[in-house]
């Protein structure tokens, strides 16, 4: 997706303004997978709460619920660690996108390459989290 | 060149395609200059929902 928007701003355009516009898209694609991963954690938070209540109020006893709690909580702790590199990889990327930025504004060329490295790690992150959100479902 | 490549590109890069093709440079920058961060859950807000399931479970127990 990052590479097609690169590529596309590519297409048209004087030089200086498509490097503009390229950085403009890889923020507006960084801003999009930020806010599939909140509403993701938002959803896996909530999941493994209700999950953990609901064993709250229906185990047969004390020390078997706190044995349950603790196994359902352990379940989600792969899904947690990688929201957890996620966030590391998408920080890089911010501070990627950020000195792009900058040197647009000093009239200077940003360099490309380590943005889309770093958002094709963003997507692998992304499915990352993907993958053990499926685990514990 | 667009109608070259548009064929082969997916569903999401038209939709970013589209958005770069029909915002202007001064709304691309005003709308998307701001670099969105991703916050992780930290352990103590998963922790915290944990010991609420922990005090709900001990309430129905402990008299």
């Amino acid at each position: 997706m990052f590479a097609s928007a690169l590529f596309v701003a590519g297409c048209w355009g004087s030089y200086g303004r498509v490097a503009a516009t390229a950085v403009d898209g890889a923020v507006v694609a960084n801003n999009a997978l930020v806010q599939a991963l909140t509403d993701i954690q938002a959803k896996a938070k909530a999941q493994r709460k209700a999950l953990l209540m609901r064993i709250a109020s229906t185990a047969t006893s004390k020390s078997a619920g706190e044995q349950q709690i603790k196994a359902a909580s352990s379940k989600y702790a792969a899904v947690f660690d990688a929201f957890k590199s996620a966030e590391g990889v998408q920080n890089a990327l911010a501070d990627a996108l950020a000195v792009a930025q900058a040197a647009l504004a000093a009239g200077e060329s940003p360099s490309i390459d380590r943005i889309m490295a770093l958002y094709a790690q963003l997507q692998q992150a992304h499915g990352s989290v993907m993958g053990a959100l499926a685990e514990v479902r | 060149m667009l109608e070259l490549i548009a064929p082969i590109m997916s569903a999401a890069s038209k939709a970013i395609a589209s958005a770069v093709r029909h915002a202007s440079e001064g709304d691309m920058a005003k709308a998307e200059r701001i670099v969105k961060r991703f916050v992780a859950a930290t352990q103590a807000e998963l922790d915290r929902d944990e010991q609420d399931a922990l005090s709900a479970l001990a309430s129905r127990f402990d008299d």
